[in-house]
Formats: C-alpha cells, sequence, structure tokens
C-alpha cells in the first residue's frame, strides 16, 4: 500500500468481510502508482470490481499519477438528477396511476435498444462531443437545464474519434433510455425539510413532487470500458505497472494511452449526461399529458462515476490530481468556482438515491470536507441479486410497494425483485454517517410514490 | 462454493452488486457455449425461444481467458444492438488457437425477459481453468 485505506463507515454499515471484499479492493486501490492521501471508501461502500463501488482515488498527474478506467467503472458519468415540480402530493395523488402510465410507455427501459431521439452518426458525433448543450441546442430541454449540469452538461476534452466503431453502434439506438438494474425514474415526495435556508435556495419545499433520474451512458459507456481496459492492460508492461486486480489496470494519466481513454471517458460522459437531459424531456411530457402542469425544474445532475481532473491543495501545495469517483457523488462547498452561480455560497446539491421503496436525500457540500470533495452515491448493495430472489418474488414485492402508496411500472418481474430494498444498507444511516464525517450536509428527504425500472 | 459433477453446464455465484456466472464442460467449446447460456439465463426465460438468427464471428487466436472475455462481449453486443436475442452459441476451436462461433438470436416476441440485461464483462476474479477432460470458468458481468 502506498497510502493508507480510509472507510468512512459505522460499525452497522460496515460490510461484512466473509461475503463482501470490498474492503480488500480498498486495499488494492492503495497500490496504484501517484495515489495521494488515502484510498477512500464511502459509508455505502461495497463490493465492485477492480475498485470497490464507493470509492474515491486520486493520482496526482505531475508525478506519473495513473488513470483507471475501473476506477470510473463501466457506467461512464453514471448519475443523478433531480426535477422539481410546482405541484405538490396532494394536487398529484388522483393523476399519479395515468402519469405512471404515461411515463411507462414514454420511457424506454430493459434490454436492448430503445430510445426517445434516434440519431444518426453525425447526432452521435454531436452528443459526445457536446452532451447537454448539444442536445438542448437541438430542442430538447432548456438553457437552465445546462446551468444545473455539473460542467454545465458538457465535459471538455471529448473525442469521438477516441470511442470505438462498436461503442458507437451500441449508443446509436439507446439515448433517452433507462436501462436496468438499479437505475430507476421514480416520482417523489418532499417528506422533510432538514436545512430550511439551503432547502429553500434549492427550491424544495415541504410535500412538493420530485422526479429523481438514476442512470448512465448505457452500452456505450460500457464498451468504452470494455475496449480500454483491454488497450491499457495490455500497455502496462511498458511503464513497469503491476495491479493485484486486472480490472485496476491503468497508465500515466499524460501517457498515450491515458490520454486517449481520458477523451473517450469524456465523451461516454457527455452521452450518460444528454441520456439524463432526454429522459428529463420524456417526463415532462409525461407530465404535460397526465397532470395540470408539464413544468419540471432540473435542480442539479450530478455524475457519481467518473475520473476528473481537478486542482486540490495537497501539503501546502496546488496540486493537479486525477480525482476517480465509482460510485461516490462530487461535493463541492460553498464559494467553489465551479458552482452554478446562484448556488455559488450555497453549495452543490448532493443527490442520493435510496432503494425503491425507501427514501432519497438531497446534502449539500460542505466547508473544508475530505475525500476530494466527495460524498456517497446511494444506499449501497448488502445483498446479492441471487438472494434477493429467493427471498421475495417480483409480483408480491410490487404488491407489497402498493401497500405502501407506491406505484411501480416495472420491465420484469424478476429484476423487480432483485432490487429489492431489503437488499441495500439502511439509507438514513448512511447519509447520517455522511454528516457525521464531515462530507456533506442533510438538506431534505424524499419518499417515493411511482417508480418506473427496466 | 465447489461446482457440481456434471460434465457440462452452468450457474450464477453471489457478488454484492453485479453476478459472477460459471460455467464448466469437457473442452473448451463446451464450457464457452455454456458461458453463453449462462449469460442469457440472467436475462431471460428461453422455454419456447425461436432461434431465427445464427450469426457467425470468427475470433483470433489468443489466451483463452481473451477468448472467453470476446466471446461473452459479442453476446451482449448482439443484446444491445439488435432486434434479436441471443439465447446460445455452437463454438468450435479452430487448429490456429481461435474460435467460430455461430451465435443463435432468437425472436424478442419469442422470449419472455426476466432480469437484468448484461451491459460489460469485468477481467476482475476471471478465471479459466483447463484441466484433463474439464474446462472452467468464473467470469464477473456487470448488470
Amino acid at each position: 500500500m502506498r497510502v493508507p485505506g480510509i472507510v468512512f463507515s459505522s460499525e452497522a454499515l460496515l460490510p461484512s468481510v466473509a461475503e463482501d471484499r470490498s474492503l480488500e479492493q480498498v486495499v488494492n486501490v492503495a497500490t496504484l502508482p501517484g495515489i495521494v492521501e488515502a484510498s477512500y471508501a464511502m459509508p455505502d461502500v461495497h463490493w465492485g470490481y477492480g475498485f470497490p463501488i464507493g470509492g474515491v482515488a486520486a493520482t496526482d498527474v505531475a508525478e506519473g499519477g495513473v488513470i483507471s478506467p475501473g476506477g470510473v467503472g463501466f457506467d461512464i458519468s453514471c448519475g443523478v438528477r433531480l426535477l422539481l415540480s410546482p405541484l405538490d402530493g396532494g394536487e398529484l395523488g388522483p393523476a399519479l396511476p395515468a402519469l405512471m402510465d404515461e411515463l411507462a410507455r414514454a420511457v424506454p427501459k430493459g434490454m436492448g435498444p430503445g430510445a426517445v431521439w434516434e440519431l444518426d452518426s453525425d447526432e452521435l458525433d454531436g452528443i459526445l462531443t457536446g452532451g447537454c448543450a448539444y442536445a438542448v441546442a437541438r430542442g430538447y430541454g432548456t438553457a437552465r437545464d445546462l446551468e444545473r449540469c455539473e460542467d454545465g452538461g458538457v465535459l471538455e476534452g471529448a473525442d469521438p474519434a477516441a470511442v470505438s466503431h462498436r461503442a458507437k453502434q451500441r449508443g446509436l439506438h439507446q439515448i433517452g433510455s433507462l436501462g436496468s438494474g438499479n437505475h430507476f425514474l421514480e416520482i417523489q415526495v418532499v417528506d422533510q425539510i432538514l436545512q430550511a435556508d439551503v432547502a429553500t435556495r434549492f427550491g424544495l419545499s415541504a410535500g412538493q413532487v420530485c422526479v429523481m433520474i438514476h442512470s448512465g451512458s448505457r452500452g456505450l459507456g460500457h464498451q468504452i470500458c470494455t475496449d480500454h481496459v483491454g488497450l491499457i492492460e495490455s500497455a502496462m508492461a511498458r511503464y513497469d505497472i503491476k495491479v493485484p486486480d486486472r480490472q485496476l489496470a491503468c497508465v500515466p494519466v499524460r501517457s498515450p494511452e491515458g490520454e486517449a481513454y481520458l477523451a473517450a471517458m469524456a465523451a461516454g460522459a457527455n452521452y450518460g449526461r444528454a441520456n439524463r437531459q432526454l429522459l428529463t424531456m420524456a417526463a415532462r411530457g409525461a407530465f404535460g399529458h397526465a397532470t395540470d402542469s408539464d413544468r419540471l425544474d432540473l435542480l442539479y445532475d450530478v455524475s457519481h462515476n467518473l475520473a476528473k481532473l481537478e486542482t486540490h491543495e495537497l501539503d501546502g501545495r496546488r496540486r493537479q490530481l486525477c480525482v476517480h469517483r465509482k460510485g461516490a457523488t462530487r461535493a463541492l462547498p460553498p464559494g467553489h468556482p465551479d458552482l452554478p452561480e446562484d448556488l455559488a455560497d450555497v453549495g452543490q446539491p448532493v443527490l442520493v438515491p435510496g432503494s425503491m421503496g425507501t427514501a432519497s436525500y438531497v446534502l449539500v457540500g460542505e466547508p473544508g470536507a475530505g475525500a476530494f470533495h466527495s460524498a456517497c452515491h446511494g444506499a449501497g448493495r448488502t445483498m446479492s441479486r441471487t438472494a434477493a430472489r429467493k427471498r421475495i418474488r417480483g409480483q408480491a414485492l410490487k404488491r407489497e410497494l402498493a401497500a405502501a402508496g407506491i406505484e411501480v411500472r416495472a420491465g420484469s418481474a424478476r429484476g423487480l425483485a432483485e432490487e429489492a430494498p431489503f437488499s441495500y444498507k439502511d439509507v438514513d444511516a448512511v447519509v447520517e454517517t455522511v454528516e457525521q464525517a464531515g462530507l456533506a450536509r442533510r438538506v431534505a428527504r424524499l419518499t417515493p410514490v411511482g417508480v418506473v425500472k427496466g | 462454493m465447489k461446482p457440481p459433477a456434471s460434465k457440462r453446464g452452468h450457474r450464477a455465484l453471489p457478488h454484492t452488486a453485479d453476478v459472477i456466472l460459471e460455467a464448466w464442460g469437457p473442452d473448451l467449446a463446451a464450457c464457452l457455449e455454456e458461458a453463453v447460456v449462462a449469460l442469457a439465463s440472467l436475462y431471460v426465460d428461453t422455454t419456447g425461444a425461436r432461434v431465427v438468427e445464427r450469426r457467425l464471428v470468427r475470433l483470433l487466436p489468443a489466451a483463452p481467458s481473451e477468448l472467453l472475455i470476446s466471446l461473452i462481449d459479442e453476446a451482449i453486443f448482439a443484446l444491445d444492438t439488435g432486434t434479436a436475442v441471443p439465447v446460445g452459441a455452437e463454438v468450435a476451436t479452430r487448429g490456429d488457437g481461435g474460435l467460430d462461433i455461430s451465435l443463435q438470436l432468437a425472436a424478442r416476441d419469442s422470449i419472455t425477459p426476466t432480469g437484468a440485461s448484461p451491459k460489460g464483462v469485468s477481467r476482475s476474479n476471471l478465471r479459466l481453468d483447463q484441466g484433463t477432460g474439464r474446462v472452467h470458468c468464473t467470469f464477473l458481468i456487470d448488470v
């Protein structure tokens, strides 16, 4: 280990060493060349591949620090956005079943092709280069949407030429689609306001209806990861790099292979952000059909699978670091120059999705927080998909959720069972631990009333 | 967990977020065929599946574990891009160390989606062991 491993957790949230190898993965990440400060894990940490999910690691670019596609994950720029409706729960109530039917129809989900926008190859290149900004310029959204996206919705440095033909083929017919697994679109209601002043600045009020979207860069991002892990693994010997896990394959950031991955990853990130933008347009359309208002204002859109070149002060020096967040959310404090102008004195909204049937949270970045301004990204799984399926059937879970007042529209019953709420850690305990660790502060708690799953 | 004693087969093993698949057979070709069926078992019930297309894929010579990655990548690519769904494969090993594959694709209206779709195969904990009369592999699928 070149640096210590630091896990933000409580005893109850610590992964079981017998069933979950995430702590071993924290140790493995600590061996990466150029890593600084620590190999961090958030309270929602769980077993991934290469990196743990919930892991944060930064490398010093000028000191030969590496970039690892495994530190980003297959689903590049997987992330969350929260949209705010002017409706409250009482106003929505009678329209909810019709809204859910409309969303189930308008939101492509599940396996294979399916898109809100069928692209041609020039349009795909536009998305890869311009992300949300390209989608908005083509009529899919508003200028305000861009103001509230991380990086204005466009990650600089993207190069479509660094993305393989195969990845592009996977991306042509999936822009504006949810996918499957843990991805979702939820109708939520603000259940508790925990920081009134910040909530007001975020535009959140008790009882308000919100839409949370959790999705990523679909098959295109996965293919970029597959392609570049292979290229980088075969180049490692040239840089005399050995890693304890093949999915940790890495090269110096400033190497031809590292630069090529960064350019492809940025393109994947732009696709992921545009994907959530297109899903937003589908949600607005569904609200317009089924309710009195199609207005859904974006609070924020943030990735939780990304590597970014950021400047941080370390040992009294400002250094350019490559910060990998895999299943971890950037959490900028008040005053940070990368915040949207109107949130500059408040801090960044940190979006923490729960697990269908449990709460989600909005947090805000804290001054002086550690882990390179990072916080958790969700509740974090504790149970395997096979174990979840053995414990409950999809139809039974759907009935349980309906009894709790949650309408579900799911692509497959087994997929629904795999995502049963009991498969995850207690999200209330996870965000409480994040706050105790000084990483971010709770602003509002949201509970679901409708869930669309792949 | 010890694999069952059957000559060929497949199963899923627990993993917190994703899925570990295990496949085995009397030779490399049989093991890889089982690996594709294992993959399909994640997302589809193949009962009554109507195969409507056979996609021929030629893999260049490579280490067996790389051939496994390429084969699974081909199946995932077909699932993500086509109108038919991979449900199996016929695999033939070539003398030069490569593979000739015929991916069996079923009509979407003949199958029932069951679980989360596979999206990538990880190199983490990838294993392919070749013993006398038995080839065994484990691989982790991102879903």
